[in-house]
């Protein structure tokens, strides 16, 4: 199903994330997302605070969206017709919820995900 | 876009708990994501290059409408299906079999209304089987955390693959699946209330109580399907209980478990009714080749003394059975995995149905309701929301005596 360019594109990111992490730059996370009636998977994301993330959502059927609670909102495009791509900086630690944002059937309320933002390891070891 | 405003409703969220959970000092330190950036990205160069960004722009809130308290109406959508059936025996048919509206609305973030709005069949004649008008959906969700939300209002009876997942271009075939019309008598919709949300990774739940079935509607031929009440002064005296979890954790991979419980026989003072479902299935993809499983059975308690009564008093019984089952396997497979208008998918579906499968004693089986059926054909997308579906259907039963209509169907659907 992942197209063969897409494929290179996230491998790139992944060994630029891993070289730009090896160098102590800010830490990078691409994460995909497969959309579909009604459901994302996967549906909760763990990262570490200060993580650069790349959302990229894809649908399997129809228009779904991707709305953060901050007012975020993409529209994920039909399947086959391409992706969303959300970055942003996990600044501080809490829960974020995202939930789909375009009606897309009877289950459409069943489309809700969240993402975990933790503490760096080495600052929850300091309060300890 | 990244106002102070937004933040403090991220906040809100972050705490979960519908601020319930009072405001605890250590929570000064407002968390939050750093202005994202959205894009929307063609698959291939050549294509539109606007279609992302303004589809997004379109869904963008409106000014001044960023507080979790503002209500917002989320349009219009629905589905529409136009078949084209020609049985054996029988001349052909043309029929505008569903003509479905959903409207949903947004009271504040937490507080939301869902519903759905079925013309069957183009046309509602009282007391009449031409058509129905059918409130299949009217719900409000209260969304409290991602582990518990509370539902209430008209809902979906949370069995089977197809009742909850019913939009015509995300199911092969013309017609829904027998087993999810004589077995599971989808669209099945009761008035209810309950709750769901994911209890951890993948794994999520719904359970609610509900009106129950009518067992005077029962039959030999389509077993539940006549008793449903469909949330229209239901009788309450009993309540269903019904329920689902479902594993959906894994890209491709889709597993459900669902019941459904109550006493049915309200109509008749001594009859002791009682119908019990369980049901099992998934769906898996891989690749472009998609595979489904669905298995159901139901037992119907009190059958015996029901067929009597209703025997004696109109003078038919119904020959209900004391179990029913049925199953289908399927496969389909993206023959032409290209972007619409280019895309196209074959299928092919076993399906096993009996509703006369165990009797209540003094009851023989009607062979003519122990059925077989290959259902094969074609859905070509010309977009992703729009299907074009032509299939063949052979059915078979037991029966030496009667013959089962085969079918050819033609069907346009679709969602917007
Ligand atoms: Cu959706």
């Amino acid at each position: 199903m992942i197209q063969p360019g897409s494929t290179r594109r996230i491998i790139l990111t992944l060994l630029l994330a891993a070289a730009s992490s090896s160098l102590g730059a800010q830490s990078r996370e691409v994460v995909e997302i497969i959309a579909e009636r009604f459901t994302f998977t996967p549906s909760k994301i763990e990262v570490e605070v200060g993580t650069m993330v790349e959302i990229h959502l894809r649908s399997e059927d129809t228009d779904h969206g991707f709305r953060l609670a901050d007012g975020t909102n993409v529209i994920i495009p039909k399947r086959r017709h391409g992706e969303a791509v959300v970055e942003f900086e996990a600044e501080s630690p809490g829960t974020y919820r995202f939930e789909c944002s375009k009606l897309c059937g009877a289950g459409h309320h069943f489309m809700q995900g969240e993402i975990v933002v933790t503490p760096r390891a080495t600052d929850a070891s300091l309060v300890r | 876009m990244a106002s102070s405003a937004a933040f403090g409703r991220l906040t809100e969220w972050a705490e979960g708990g519908w601020q319930l959970i009072p405001r605890l000092p250590w929570y000064r330190e407002t968390p939050r994501l750093v202005t994202p950036r959205p894009v929307n990205r063609p698959l291939r160069a050549g294509r539109l290059p606007a279609l992302g960004e303004t589809r997004f722009a379109q869904q963008d809130p409106p000014a001044g409408t960023s507080g979790s308290t503002t209500s917002v109406f989320g349009g219009i959508s629905g589905y529409m299906d136009f078949h084209f059936n020609d049985r054996q025996y029988e001349d052909p048919q043309i029929d505008f079999h569903r003509f479905v509206l959903l409207f949903t609305h947004s009271f504040s973030d937490r507080v939301r209304f869902v519903s759905e709005l079925e013309l069957e069949h183009a046309f509602v004649e009282g007391l009449e089987e031409a058509g129905e008008l059918e409130l299949e959906q009217a719900f409000i969700d209260f969304l409290v955390s991602r582990e518990l939300n509370l539902r209430a209002g008209m809902l979906l009876v949370p069995v089977g693959i197809i009742n909850e997942r019913h939009e015509p271009p995300v199911y092969h075939g013309v017609e829904r699946p027998f087993v999810d019309t004589v077995i599971v008598p989808s669209t099945w919709f009761e008035a209810g209330a309950g709750i769901h949300g994911e209890l951890w990774r993948g794994f999520r739940y719904r359970t609610y109580v509900m009106a129950p079935l009518d067992a005077s509607g029962f039959d030999a031929e389509e077993g539940l399907r006549g008793g449903r009440q469909k949330g229209s002064q239901a009788n309450f005296r009993n309540v269903a209980t019904t329920g689902r979890i479902e594993y959906v954790g894994i890209p491709g991979l889709w597993a459900g478990a669902s019941f459904w419980r109550a006493k049915t026989g309200f109509n008749f003072p001594r009859v002791e009714s009682q119908v019990t479902l369980g049901e099992v299935d998934a769906r898996y993809r891989v690749g472009e080749l998609e595979t489904r499983a669905q298995y159901a059975h139901v037992w119907l308690d009190g059958m015996g003394e029901l067929n009597r009564t209703l025997q004696r008093t109109i003078g038919v019984g119904p020959n209900v059975a004391r179990q029913i089952r049925g199953f289908y396997l399927e496969a389909s497979y993206f023959v032409s995995p290209r972007p619409a208008p280019r895309e196209a998918a074959v299928f092919v579906r076993y399906e096993n149905f009996d509703t006369q499968y165990k009797m209540p004693s003094g009851f023989s089986p009607l062979p003519q309701f122990d059925r077989d059926a290959w259902v094969f054909g074609l859905s070509y997308y010309p977009d992703p929301d729009v299907v074009v579906k032509v299939d063949y259907s052979v059915v078979n039963s037991q029966s030496t005596v009667t013959d089962e209509p085969n079918s050819f169907n033609v069907g346009l659907g679709w969602w917007f």
